[in-house]
């Protein structure tokens, strides 16, 4: 293979790394208020997802991949809510420890570098095909 | 006719070798954006000169005579030397050393200097082909 196609693999595989981060902020995102319905119960806990380098042997090159997922272990937040069928005996329910303005930005990051790799992709694409051009 | 055997065709070619390794460097470091404790690379300027003198002494690698020897597990570095540069003006908190921006003007820079590099090849066919009363383009 040669650099410029190397190039195109290398943004994949970023590209792959970010939209599975993406999927997991969504997902925290959307159970940003999954409750427990049993007293005493665990609501939702924010999931994490980490990089490391991985060394590809057929690239010559590091890329990232995802680590595997943890658990965000931050206490989870309190509400008084007696009603609920998920509160204690002092009326309080546990949240979950998701902070939407925290995922979002998180969002906002990992699209941004895929864009970035996007870049990549498309000008490795225009000087393959500008060099393949010079056989006219 | 060797086109390798002309000076302009040779600098030309050691250029778009140059810029291909140096966008696969880039594209390394835009995949690792995120990866934490990963330090920008990118190759050193590229220098004729010195090239010249790589052609004549070729660098040293490890020999696989056998085919039960393993290949290292470290990248091999290309005819180019890749480094990772000083101080960076950004460190985000995991360690992580990639400027974004910086990476995209840099992949923009490569993109225009390898369309030069590709039209002067070209611009040099054309004249030898002048030479040659073939072509009128």
């Amino acid at each position: 293979m040669d650099d410029l196609s190397k190039s195109s693999a290398i943004a994949s595989a970023g590209m792959k790394a970010q939209s599975k981060r993406i999927r997991v902020t969504s997902e925290n995102l959307a159970n940003a208020n999954s409750l427990s319905n049993m007293p005493g119960g665990e609501p939702y806990r924010r999931k994490l997802v980490t990089f490391r380098n991985l060394v590809d042997q057929e690239l010559d090159a590091v890329k990232p991949v995802v680590r595997r997922m943890t658990e965000d272990m931050s206490p989870f937040g309190r509400k008084y809510d007696p009603g609920h069928p998920a509160a204690d005996e002092n009326g309080y329910i546990m949240t979950p420890n998701v902070n939407p303005l925290v995922e979002l930005m998180d969002l906002r990051e990992a699209e941004r570098s895929y864009e970035a790799n996007m870049n990549v992709i498309q000008v490795s694409k225009q000087l393959t095909s500008k060099t393949v051009d010079l056989l006219r | 006719m060797d086109l390798q055997n002309l000076g302009l065709f040779r600098m030309a070619k050691t250029k778009l070798d140059w810029l291909a390794q140096r966008q696969k460097v880039l594209a390394q470091n835009i995949a690792n954006a995120n990866t934490p404790d990963y330090r920008a690379k990118d190759l050193r300027e590229l220098d004729f000169a010195k090239e010249i003198k790589n052609v004549m002494e070729p660098q040293v690698q490890v020999a696989q005579t056998d085919p039960r020897h393993l290949p290292g597990t470290l990248p091999t570095r290309g005819p180019f030397y890749e480094d990772s540069y000083g101080k960076p003006y950004e460190e985000s908190i995991d360690g992580n050393r990639v400027v974004l921006e910086e990476q995209m003007e840099k992949v923009g820079s490569v993109k225009g200097q390898y369309t030069l590099a590709l039209n002067l090849f070209q611009k040099n066919v054309k004249m030898l082909k002048t030479a040659l009363g073939k072509s009128q383009g």
